[in-house]
């Protein structure tokens, strides 16, 4: 039985009529990167909030380290850094000194952190320059300094490289792996771009209209995902009786007289060449078809897709 | 509590507002100094001096500098908040809203009672500058004790205004013109209960001013009165700040979401 940090039990936040989130059950094991994986408006940032208490689910449980979130968020949040939506700082100071004032707030005891957290991020210690004069992606990398400054055990980042350029983005993701392989902290991150949590997650859970349609690790999601055999032959009639009376298979479906795919992998493909081959029939074209992450995504979501 | 009270004096380094609110109170002595210099011969306060200048300031402090300037810097202060979307990362500080918002009326005090200082400083320039005999030491100290004073007071009853404002971040500007009407409203309670209990009035009584040559007042105000009416201020401030929450999403943005409802099994593939 895996350790969970934060574990859900149908969690649900309506607004109005509307389910912004519709009975989660997310489950992040200790040391691992989870990634929650969602379209514009599926619920990614409503369910962080209501894991930050920043809003009151309508219904349902959180558990964080085991306890419910409700009645200890005084313990369980200073142990957790976050980042919700856009970066949120006073525009009047610098970077350092809008880092002081929750440094101050949380009564970090270590000097440096603000210098150590700054560092992380790529931003100069004591600059000048006000946080409102500061870039998109300066303001964020900002945000994900406020996150770590306080070294917490467990990081909720909704959607951290948003508005970061290429090499910002690879940064993060390497000092995001690092933190969670050399320093066994858990991450919660939530993404709408496929590519991104696919490099970056050990687990996913992919969140549509609210309700969690899939969680497992990468591995297995990427074993989940459809494979086949495509052939290209005179006669599918013909071919499928092969398959059926010869290869005693019958995962397989017939696209057209020329398109068949067969969904069992176990068998080998020469094999069938040779069986169709010998009993007359002209095979054109025969190629093992991978289903992307993404096409997978797009399966599962309706048709709808991911990013 | 004083970790909060700490970072809120943090927060204030290049706030615009208070240049508003350093120049507004400069008005303060200035607008009594023109006054009298502008009026007829007979309406003029017979041998204007300084003490009559910093009497004449610390009315018109009350009636309408002081109550407008701090509901206006108050009701800033908090609706930043809202605004630079900084709230979020106080309370997963963890800072409870309530405690937040305490500590937030606790600094913005502190600020008012500079502003009383920072008041009598000025009107001393003021009186300075222009000249007026009798510039005495006692005559500073008793100016300065009032000024503080006052500003102490008149912040306990804006209080209430500056936490209903601050449910609904952007009214404070609403709640700055209230507290101005309220201020200049003491004019209104010239005597029984209500002059020794109208909160602003009762400011006045509680650092020993004479209102009656200003607002026409017949009785002397009562300091027991005047507490019991500030008290009950203070008191509506404390249970509106321990009924208080955090406005829930308070910045409501509807963003535009590129999921029209029809969209959904619209293009289904395969
Ligand atoms: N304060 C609110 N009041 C009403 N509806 C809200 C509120 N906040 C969010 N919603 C709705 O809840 C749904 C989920 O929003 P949420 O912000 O959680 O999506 P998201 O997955 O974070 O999207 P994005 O990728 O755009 O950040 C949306 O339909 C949104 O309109
Ligand atoms: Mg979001």
């Amino acid at each position: 039985m895996p350790e969970y940090i934060i574990e859900t039990k149908n969690l649900t936040k309506k607004y109005g009529t509307q389910k912004s989130v519709a009975s989660l059950n997310i489950h992040v094991q200790k040391g691992r990167i989870y990634g929650l994986l969602g379209r514009n408006g599926a619920g990614k940032t409503t369910t962080m909030k209501m894991l930050l208490g920043l809003t009151a689910p309508t219904s349902g449980e959180i558990k964080i380290w085991g306890k419910s979130l409700h009645g200890n968020e005084k313990k369980t949040l200073s142990r957790i850094g976050s980042l919700i939506e856009s970066p949120g700082f006073y525009p009047n100071l610098t970077g350092t000194e809008n880092l002081r004032i929750f440094a101050t707030l949380r009564g970090v005891p270590n000097n440096h952190a603000i210098e150590d957290a700054l560092n992380l991020v790529g931003l100069p210690y004591k600059d000048k320059k006000l946080f409102s004069q500061y870039s998109l992606g300066m303001k964020q990398r900002l945000a994900i300094a406020l996150a770590v400054m306080h070294d917490p055990e467990l990081l909720i980042l909704d959607e951290p490289i948003n508005g970061l350029d290429p090499i910002g983005i690879a940064e993060v993701r390497s000092f995001i792996r690092q933190l969670c392989d050399e320093r066994g902290k858990t991450i919660l991150i939530s993404s709408h771009i496929l590519s991104e949590i696919s490099l970056l997650a050990d687990d996913i859970g992919i969140i549509d209209h609210g309700a969690l349609l899939d969680e497992e690790s990468l591995a297995r999601l990427e074993q989940k995902s459809n494979k086949h055999i495509h052939f290209t032959l005179s006669n599918t009639a013909q071919a499928a009786r092969i398959l059926e009376l010869q290869f005693k298979e019958n995962q397989f479906s017939i696209l057209d007289d020329h398109n068949l795919q067969v969904h069992n992998l176990a068998i080998p493909v020469s094999g069938m060449i040779t069986a169709f081959v010998e009993n007359g029939l002209e095979v054109s074209e025969a190629h093992t078809c991978e289903e992307s992450l993404e096409d997978y995504f797009k399966r599962i979501t309706g048709g709808e897709g991911i990013a | 509590m004083l970790r909060i009270i700490k970072t809120e004096f943090m927060k204030i380094k290049r706030y615009h507002i208070l240049l508003i609110g350093l120049i507004g109170m400069l008005c303060s002595p200035l607008l009594q100094l023109f006054s009298q210099m502008v009026v007829n011969e007979e309406y003029k306060t017979p041998n204007f001096d300084f003490a009559a200048l910093a009497e004449m300031t610390v009315w018109g402090s009350a009636q309408v500098f002081m109550p407008a300037l701090f509901t206006l810097i108050g009701g800033y202060l908090i609706s930043r908040e809202y605004s630079d979307d900084t709230l979020k990362n106080i309370l997963t500080v963890p800072v409870s809203f309530r405690k937040f918002l305490a500590g937030k009326l606790v600094a913005i005090g502190l600020l008012a009672m500079l502003f009383g200082v920072y008041c009598f400083g000025v009107t001393t320039a003021v009186g300075i500058a222009a000249g007026l005999p009798d510039i005495k030491v006692s005559v500073l100290a008793i100016a300065l004790l009032q000024m503080t004073g006052l500003a102490f007071w008149v912040y306990i009853v804006v209080v209430p205004i500056i936490v209903i404002c601050s449910k609904r971040p952007g009214t404070f500007m609403g709640g700055s013109i209230m507290a101005f009407l309220a201020g200049y409203a003491i004019l209104f309670f010239k005597q029984g209960l209500l002059r020794q209990i109208y909160p602003f009035s009762a400011a006045l009584t509680m650092i020993g001013f004479d209102t009656s040559s200003y607002s026409g007042t017949s009785d002397k105000g009562s300091v027991l009165l005047a507490a019991v009416s500030l008290g009950s201020m203070l008191l509506i401030a404390v249970v509106l700040v321990c009924i208080s929450k955090a406005p829930e999403d308070a910045h409501k943005k509807k963003k535009a979401k590129g999921r029209g409802g029809s969209s959904r099994r619209g293009q289904q593939q395969r």
